[in-house]
């Protein structure tokens, strides 16, 4: 018990109506109305149109953009698909039987030119009507053919070669004259014509590198256009429909590091006007369009907009982007500026870099400077030297010799750097050696100062892996004085190479000397900074002597935004460790004023505040990460760029406390804070959790959330979203019958279809668009039937909801899920466990979410014959589902033995089946006879015999009373009871010692297939196999009853397994298959064996059998000699047969046998077939003995 | 006539015949889905469940430890300044190339 005097009382009521009113500043800011719509204040996102988990490329438009139509790669094979643009349905291209690819339309979105497989394997080009899906091949297969490009409506052109030879022709084929004509020859690829008719670009591959080369089909000649100021090589072109704008791909850099700049590198999309282009007389810039890191190209143009094949977020996929591309064309130099301060990437940087040269004309050093700076944090050697060059020459020109060299130096290293990349990882091979050597050899030639030789040396050093060489070299730079700023972020970062593995201890020293450097900017100091924050983090975790280093650094970074940047490190560390509250409002206090005084500069305040977000995060102390994430969102303008970012970190964060409250137990609190996120950003996440609390009736909120929307909706806070909540509740709140329930589905999609998004996490949108498109699709299956349309859509709005979950885990999990689910209802097992792994990767919720996933997971890879996969999961699943109160795991244990069974884990299966069966109240019925044969069976397998066959034995005192369940819509596969004791009788069969119990049990079997003679698909099972079957355990009963003594039953049993063998020739047409064979073989020498059982019966069946089969046999146009042993085999006992059984009278039986053997060449098989020879002269002889 | 009306007559009945007669869906059924319905127990009321349950309209409200900051790291992202040495400069229009 705490005892508080007066004054504490006093004290304590002081210390937390401070925090209350800190609390209460923070959380009580009113709402700015919005000027600016912050959630558009920012580069434009690319549109994705086609989903995965397949690649889809290669776009084509129709003009009205209305239609796209596309290649989709599934398991390597290229298919064309086409999308209606205003529907989420997409198609197969059914008219073509074949492969295909590089689709193009024409002009007027009536024919679609391809690259056609079907008839030519090199490929063909055709055209298909698309009215009536008519294919028109315009090539042969003399020639490989591709790359399809419309000159006008009568023209088409493509590419041709023969396949011996590599270069191709650029044919224009005239579609009405069927004639071709040869416009040009030589190592050419990807060809576009302008619509116009006037130009028809392509590029060439020669000696000196790949370049465009043009074709001015007015003028009747060739043209070489001036190349791009850009690195690298282009790739595919478009034209504009409505002007002479080209756009194309460009590929700038070599990023995956095979030394060649080509097809395989990450892309850029571009566009330049044709006219300035070709009357440039300099390397012209063209106008960037998207980010390196989007690896965009492929590109397609209507009069609208821009469709490209980008790959990023795991595949292949089309996208749309306004004609302008990513960077908003009505952004002027300031915004332009803003948005390169807000930036997230070095990709969006440089984009935007080149957006100011492009559309501002600003050029000069310090814009290729930052370039180059770019290009170089990303690893794009190549782009980077090539500005370095550019730097080096004009640097020369201005007579800046220190800047020159500079340059000159870096790009020698580049080249080293860049030539590494292709030597085997821990080796140094000797040509690399040797150019190591050459460049020491060009740098010594360069008039450096001594700090950029030691640079340079200390590089190729590093690259020798001679990491004791670099260091040495290193520490001849004199890092206190002046320096380049290149000079010391290329030093710090060989630094932090050699350093941040094995000794990171060492770079808390090299920091500081880089975030106090006066020369450096404030971005690269406070950048600096922040990582020797994070190393300090990570090499110090005495929380007091970190804060005494810092103490330190404090002192000699002086009174600038850096020494603010360790102050508040400091106090976050320190309230962190706080436990007292008065303690912890005066650090938060002293923080909070350390964060306003620094609160114009939006550099400084993301990282000041990311910092004590983190620190206090990883601290637990959520109140006052929650609070600062408020705080970077009150003193962040809505009008900045760099709102929206601060915007989603508020979301995150304020989620993820509604999430902790959650799961804290605390649903009213949560309900709260997910308002407050509503108010703040409008995230779509926060909708649903408002909602679905609100609705909860345990928590009484519902008259709340009834007011709290209306007011919103005054407020001006939630816009469009209105629809989304309309649609959620509607849904939520269900129906009564399955009827009201698909008339409350369809106005859900109505008011979803009618939406116009905003806010965050739009990808909650298309989660429940492809729920309810998923419980439609549920709705609609019959048997193996269901609408193809829905699966599409449920599919195409996962999908969509994965790519904009932007790793937002929580709507990832329900897409996992739900994906998991909807393929395995339709039967894409394979794609169903792809997508449930993908799930098993996160976290669950609570055990029996855990449990019911695995319980799905599992029986998807029982279905891809991953046995041992499913049991896994099903362990699993068993294990989380006793974890949950109140649940029965009955089910779970019974899927667990299942699937060990199936695994071939037959211990466990058998463990787990005991367990189960224990307790006769716990599993009964259908249930209990499955269970008690697979545990039969996995103790058959276990040779635990005495077991087996009484387990088996019980199964088959119940099925008796089982009722049989016949097939209908939701049951694929009839139940019969007696297919269980047919399974068991089997079993027991293989378990007994005694003849005669084995053949009695295998009359039972032999009964029941007689039974179901003309049955058999009831069983899932085709007539032929029923009969073998059949056929096979009547000989195995007979050679048991023979066994017996039981002569007179045995040829009985072999009476019914030639009348099964019978019926299966009358079933498959096959008078010689081997059941039939075998069949005949066993019943004469059974009757040979003893005679009088078998003289009475049916000798006429059995000789006009006999007689077929060896007609049959006779008649094989192929006759090898194991066909030709088998004739003798079988006439030679029938021959015996008709003598010793049914008594034919005639020559001796020697002289019936050797004339057969003679008609059939017996002897010959002695060199050919020396074993079946044999094999037929004992036979002979043993007939001849029992004669 | 009379063999022009039969023949019609014929031809009109196997038409009608035709439309009535339905032909039978016709299934390939795999091993596993014989497995399961002779050797896997059946749940009814639990798949059921599992069915009621699922789809998910939402997200799944996972315990994520710090989830927010690693969910998102480019929103925290703090990026290098670019190397700009003090004598460069920006010129407007491009500017002299070098040649």
């Amino acid at each position: 018990m705490i005892r508080l005097f007066p004054c504490d009382i006093l004290r304590f009521l002081v210390v937390w109506s401070a925090l209350f009113l800190l609390q209460t500043v923070f959380t009580t800011q009113p709402v700015q109305a919005e000027a600016v719509n912050w959630r558009e204040n920012r580069l434009t996102p690319l549109t994705r149109l086609t989903v995965g988990p397949w690649d889809n490329f290669e776009g084509t438009v129709s003009p009205e953009d209305t239609a796209l139509f596309y290649v989709r790669q599934s398991n390597q094979v290229p298919k064309i698909y086409r999308r209606e643009l205003l529907r989420t349905d997409e198609k197969l291209l059914s008219s073509l039987d074949g492969d295909a690819k590089d689709p193009v339309l024409d002009g007027e979105g009536g024919r679609l030119a391809i690259t056609f497989f079907g008839r030519d394997a090199q490929g063909d080009v055709c055209v298909v009507t698309l009215a009536d899906g008519s294919l028109d091949c315009l090539t042969t297969s003399e020639t490989v053919d591709e790359a399809p490009f419309w000159i006008d409506d009568d023209h088409l052109g493509f590419l041709s070669r023969v396949a011996t030879e590599p270069v191709w022709q650029l044919i224009s084929y005239d579609l009405t004259a069927r004639s071709s004509t040869v416009l040009y020859r030589g190592m050419i690829s990807a060809p576009v014509a302008s619509p116009d008719m006037h130009f028809i670009f392509f590029n060439e591959a020669e000696a000196s590198g790949v370049s465009i080369h043009g074709l001015d089909l007015i003028k009747g000649t060739t043209l070489i256009p001036p190349p791009f100021d850009l690195p690298g090589i282009t790739g595919f072109m478009a034209f504009f429909r409505g002007g002479r704008d080209l756009y194309f791909n460009h590929y700038l850099n070599d990023t995956n590091g095979d030394q060649v700049i080509d097809g395989s590198d990450h892309s850029v999309a571009y566009r330049i006007s044709v006219d300035q282009w070709l009357s440039a007389t300099d390397p012209i810039l063209p106008e960037q369009l998207t980010a390196v890191d989007t690896n965009c190209k492929f590109p397609a143009v209507t009069s609208s907009n821009l469709y490209l094949t980008c790959a990023f977020g795991g595949s292949l996929d089309i996208y749309r982007l306004p004609l302008t591309g990513a960077v908003p064309p009505e952004w002027i130099e300031s915004q332009l500026w803003e948005a390169h301060e807000a930036a997230r990437s070095y990709e969006e940087r440089l984009l935007i870099l080149n957006t100011l040269r492009y559309r501002h004309g600003l050029g000069g050093t310090e814009m290729l400077e930052r370039i180059l700076s770019n290009h170089l944090e990303i690893g794009e050697l190549s782009a980077a030297s090539f500005y370095g060059e550019q730097l080096s020459t004009w640097y020369k020109e201005q007579g800046n010799e220190d800047l020159a060299n500079f340059h000159q130096v870096l790009n020698l290293i580049l080249k080293v750097r860049s030539a590494k990349r292709k030597v085997p990882v821990g080796l140094v091979t000797a040509r690399f050696e040797h150019q190591v050597a050459e460049t020491r050899q060009k740098i010594s030639g360069v008039q450096g100062r001594v700090n950029l030789i030691a640079l340079a040396e200390a590089y190729l050093a590093e690259e020798l892996d001679d990491h004791a060489g670099a260091q040495a070299a290193l520490k001849k730079m004199d890092l206190v004085g002046a320096m380049l700023p290149m000079e010391r972020y290329l030093t710090i970062e060989l630094y932090r190479r050699i350093l941040d593995g094995d000794a990171p201890a060492q770079l808390l020293e090299l920091y500081p000397l880089v975030f106090n450097a006066p020369e450096m900017s404030l971005a690269t100091r406070l950048y600096y900074a922040f990582l020797y924050l994070e190393n300090l983090e990570r090499v110090e975790v005495d929380p007091a002597k970190r804060i005494a280093k810092l103490g330190g650094q404090i002192e000699r970074a002086g009174d600038s935004p850096i020494a603010d940047l360790l102050r508040s490190e400091g106090l976050s560390v320190q309230l962190g460790q706080a436990e007292d509250q008065k303690e912890q409002t005066i650090i938060f206090k002293e923080l909070s004023i350390l964060l306003k005084a620094n609160q114009d500069n939006l550099l400084v305040r993301r990282a000041m505040h990311t910092r004590a977000i983190r620190i206090l995060g990883e601290a637990g102390r959520f109140q006052f990460m929650e609070l600062l994430s408020r705080h970077w969102l009150m003193t962040t303008p809505m009008v900045q760029m760099e709102f929206y970012h601060v915007a989603r970190q508020y979301a995150l964060i304020t989620m993820g406390k509604g999430y902790g409250l959650l799961a804290e137990g605390e649903p009213a609190k949560a309900y709260a804070t997910f308002y407050s996120a509503i108010r703040q950003t409008n995230d779509l996440e926060a909708h649903y959790q408002f909602v679905r609390l609100g609705l909860d009736p345990s928590l009484e909120k519902r008259e709340n959330l009834d007011k709290s929307y209306p007011l919103l909706e005054q407020e001006g806070l939630i816009g469009g979203n209105r629809n989304y909540v309309a649609a959620l509740r509607l849904v939520i709140e269900g129906g009564a019958d399955s009827k009201e329930q698909d008339a409350i589905f369809d106005k859900a999609l109505d008011l979803l279809g009618n939406m116009d998004m905003e806010g965050l996490n739009p990808g909650m949108w298309h989660l429940l668009m492809g729920a309810i498109n998923h419980r439609k699709l549920r709705d609609s299956v019959s048997g193996y039937r269901y609408d193809k349309e829905l699966f599409q859509k449920a599919h195409y709005h996962f999908m969509m909801a994965y790519d904009q979950a932007r790793g937002n885990e929580r709507i990832l999990a329900s897409v996992w899920d739900n994906l998991g689910r909807l393929h395995f209802e339709v039967r894409n097992y394979a794609l169903s466990a792809t997508f449930f792994e993908q799930r098993m990767h996160l976290q669950f919720s609570d055990p029996g979410t855990e449990g019911a996933t695995r319980w799905a997971y599992a029986r998807s890879l029982f279905f891809i014959n991953d046995m041992t996969g499913a049991q896994v999961q099903a362990e699993a699943a068993l294990a989380a589902a006793r974890l949950v109160e109140g649940t029965d795991p009955t089910p779970f244990l019974e899927k667990a033995a299942f699937h060990a069974m199936q695994a071939g884990a037959y211990a466990s299966a058998a463990k787990r089946y005991e367990e189960l069966l224990n307790d006769p109240e716990h599993l009964t019925g259908v249930n209990r006879a499955k269970a008690l044969l697979a545990y039969g069976f996995s103790l058959k397998q276990l040779g635990e015999i005495g077991k087996a066959r009484g387990v088996l034995t019980a199964l088959l005192e119940i099925t008796a009373d089982l009722r049989g369940e016949p097939v209908n819509a939701e049951r694929l596969i009839g139940f019969f009871p007696e297919r269980l004791e047919v399974l068991a009788n089997g079993f027991l069969a293989g378990l007994v010692e005694d003849p005669k119990e084995q053949a009695a049990y295998r009359l039972q079997r032999v009964a029941y297939w007689e039974q179901m003679a003309g049955r058999a698909s009831e069983l899932a099972m085709d007539e032929s196999g029923l009969l073998s079957a059949l056929a096979k355990d009547a000989q195995l009963s007979a050679i048991g009853l023979e066994k017996a003594g039981e002569i007179e039953q045995s040829a009985e049993a072999m009476d019914r397994s030639l009348a099964a063998a019978l019926a299966l020739v009358k079933e498959t047409g096959d008078p010689n298959g081997p059941v039939i064979f075998r069949v005949l073989v066993n019943y004469l020498s059974m009757g040979l064996t003893h005679p009088e059982a078998y003289a009475q019966r049916n000798p006429a069946r059995l000789g006009q059998a006999c007689s077929e089969t060896v007609q049959a046999l006779k008649g094989l146009p192929y006759r090898p000699a194991v066909r030709v042993a088998q004739q003798a085999k079988l006439e030679l006992l029938w021959t015996a047969y008709q003598d010793i059984v049914l008594g034919m009278e005639g020559d001796p039986l020697k002289t019936r046998l050797e004339r057969v053997m003679d008609e059939l060449k017996i002897k010959g098989l002695q060199s050919t077939a020396p074993s079946l020879y044999h094999e037929i002269i004992e036979l002979v002889a043993g007939l001849l003995l029992g004669a | 006539m009379k063999i022009q009306f039969f023949t019609v007559g014929l031809v009109t009945t196997c038409l009608v015949m035709t439309a009535c007669v339905q032909l039978p869906d016709v299934y390939l059924i795999d091993r596993q889905t014989v497995m399961e319905s002779e050797a896997s127990g059946e749940w009814p009321e639990l798949e059921h469940r599992f069915r009621q349950e699922m789809p998910v309209k939402g997200p799944e409200d996972l315990p994520l430890d710090q989830p927010t900051l690693r969910q998102d790291e480019q929103t925290f992202r703090i990026l290098n300044g670019e190397m700009v040495p003090a004598q460069s400069s920006v010129q407007s229009g491009g500017g002299p190339r070098p040649k």
